[in-house]
């Protein structure tokens, strides 16, 4: 109990330190920390990744705020009002408020994480390989609509992943391909320095090409400055509940990152208010929502990994990862095979976010002073760090140099506007796709129309249609115009 | 493509080991072609340049950590990353060499307390045996 608590604890401090600093996101920072979790039981393993992952979404507000930079990508929206009423000189309560409602949209979320996840287990027992290769057709085609950027770029993102993982297993070994097993594990010794090189080095070799210095302490507001007004209080309560629900439920969509839970959230609230002209000019709504929504999409990403085995994006992608080089294979079963880590995360995640409020709220000042850490000390540590995770997983040099190819190719695929995470969701997923449809085919003989009898399986791949034919033919409304 | 296809490709109904990868390099093929051919998908080439320029940094970068790597099995772990160490501080933008040294000296130190004596990680030793 003690070392889980410690877990939870280390998991959210850093959480908070990585949302603060810009440049490293939590991506990174999982990958980066993802040896360390070898030498811990899988359920310690999993608290301290969540506790990063959903720790970050608390730090990434701050940075926002105060100097107009976000920490973190989903926290780009926050920056329109949290920084206005910076400058009009209600930094404290807009800081609080992020903190009160990350808080609130947390609690919520593991509730829900902790409602939903039984029974949607329970349901996804009767998946079969058929069901399974159409949910993941359907998690890459959202995954790609889902993208910021182009949605081809993001499938050429996906593709790509998807070869990486079948040259993973082939050159290990082509017979363990219809082993279940050990294919995890031999595609979960390969995935390390592939992660780390496109996350942790990708990400702070990008960071290195430009030079940026932050002046963060012109609007650090003093401890009692922190708490909203009641007023505050009344009109965020909506926004708050509102984001919560929202991000809850984006956050279980594959590729519904906390990025695409603030943005909508807060077009939401500026559809549904009274004042829409006031967003963006420093209302505390603008600030409440986009948080609440955030926090809440962090909780919920961990539903279909927990219950389906298939994560949604980047960093859930990274802890099933640490999962599997566990021997624990997240899917319908675990809350059965393995309660102490189903329960031991959701009971990580009510604790975790008590500790976010206490750290981040007293200690704001501690945290604005973390940019102040020269960046020349920060990097080549983590260039240190990235070379020691590699090598010391399997002890070979070999390795460290994958590191570096990967390092490079992000970098590159950072500069040409690719995004990353289709790239490490088709590496991850592909064997899963792979197996179940070659199963379904071999229990159907061959027959392709056992991807269509039953129902769910006919429902998924007509939603993975639909996503695709509805986003070709809003490509092509936007070209006519 | 051409990979796969040594593999047996298997037909649809009977996939062999080399089916997917097959299909995988066929539609990056036509995702490429796609985004090459659609004007609007293609990445702004000026920009791409720009920072290509100002990105000889990364370049330098990089040539050091190939020479590092050629060099991690002579020169042993902590030798090897002591140089490097140095090198990427000085890239990073530090400013004279006392500081990098110190800061070298000091992760030299952690390094071989946590991962020497306490996690025992097989480092490469290297000719100076350290």
């Amino acid at each position: 109990m003690p070392t889980k608590l410690l877990a939870c604890f280390v998991g959210v401090v850093i959480g908070t330190a990585v949302g603060v600093l810009p440049g490293i996101g939590p991506s990174g920072s999982i990958a980066l920390l993802l040896p360390l979790t070898f030498y811990m039981d899988a359920t310690s393993a999993i608290i301290m990744l969540a506790g990063i992952y959903y720790g970050t979404m608390y730090g990434g507000s701050t940075t926002s705020i105060l100097v107009n930079i976000p920490g973190e990508a989903q926290s780009v929206i926050t920056c329109l009002d949290g920084y206005q009423m910076a400058r009009q000189g209600r930094a404290g309560p807009a800081l609080g408020i992020a903190a009160f409602g990350s808080f609130i949209a947390g609690t919520l979320g593991v509730i829900g994480l902790m409602l939903l996840a039984p029974p949607l287990a329970r349901f996804a027992l009767r998946f079969g390989p058929a069901e399974i290769f159409a949910l993941v057709l359907l998690a890459f085609v959202l995954v790609g609509y889902l993208a910021s950027g182009s949605m081809a770029k993001a499938l050429m993102m996906a593709v790509l992943g998807l070869l990486l993982a079948c040259v993973g297993i082939e050159t290990i070994s082509s017979r363990a391909r219809f082993t279940f097993g050990s294919l995890h594990l031999e595609a979960g010794i390969d995935m390390v320095p592939l992660i780390m090189g496109l996350f942790g080095l990708g990400e702070v070799l990008e960071e290195m090409g430009r030079k940026a210095k932050v002046d963060a302490r012109r609007y650090t507001p003093r401890f009692w400055e922190l708490f909203p007004n009641k007023k505050d209080w009344r009109v965020s309560l909506g926004p708050i509940g509102r984001g919560s629900l929202v991000g809850f439920f984006i956050g279980i969509l594959p590729g519904g990152t906390g990025i695409v839970a603030s943005f909508s959230s807060y077009a939401i609230e500026k559809r549904i208010s009274h004042h829409p002209e006031r967003f963006g000019q420093g209302t505390i709504e603008g600030v409440a929502a986009p948080e609440a929504a955030n926090n809440a999409a962090a909780q919920g990403a961990y539903i279909p990994l927990l219950t389906l085995g298939i994560p949604g994006n980047a960093a859930i992608a990274l802890t099933l990862g640490a999962l599997q080089i566990h021997g624990v294979i997240p899917g319908p079963l675990l809350i059965r095979q393995h309660p102490e880590v189903f329960w031991g995360v959701v009971a990580s995640m009510y604790l975790g976010n008590i500790l976010l409020l206490g750290l981040n709220l007293p200690l704001i000042g501690m945290w604005v002073r973390l940019l102040t850490i020269r960046t020349h000390i920060l990097y080549p540590m983590i260039i240190l760090f990235c070379i020691i995770g590699a090598y010391s997983v399997n002890n070979s040099v070999f390795d460290v140099g994958m590191l570096f190819f990967f390092g490079f190719l992000g970098y590159l695929l950072r500069k040409l506007n690719f995004e990353l995470a289709p790239l490490i969701l088709g590496f991850i997923l592909g064997p899963i796709m792979e197996v179940n449809a070659r199963q379904a085919l071999i229990m159907s003989q061959g027959d392709l129309g056992v991807f269509f009898s039953s129902t769910i399986s006919t429902v998924l791949l007509s939603a993975a249609l639909f996503v695709v034919l509805s986003s070709v033919y809003s490509g092509m409304q936007k070209k006519k115009s | 493509m051409v990979e796969s296809l040594n593999l047996s490709l298997g037909n649809i109904h009977n996939p062999g080991p080399g089916f997917v990868p097959f299909f995988l390099g066929l539609s990056l093929a036509f995702l490429s072609v796609l985004a090459f051919f659609i004007p609007d998908l293609r990445m702004n080439e000026e920009a791409f340049w720009d920072s290509w320029r100002r990105g000889k940094n990364i370049l330098l970068i990089f040539a050091g950590l190939i020479v590092y790597l050629l060099l991690f099995q002579t020169l042993g772990f902590l030798v090897n990353t002591f140089w490097m160490i140095i090198y990427l501080m000085k890239l990073a933008g530090a400013e004279g060499y006392r500081k990098s040294i110190l800061v070298s000296i000091l992760a030299m130190v952690v390094l071989y307390i946590i991962f020497y004596r306490l996690l025992i990680i097989p480092f490469p030793r290297g000719i100076l045996g350290i």
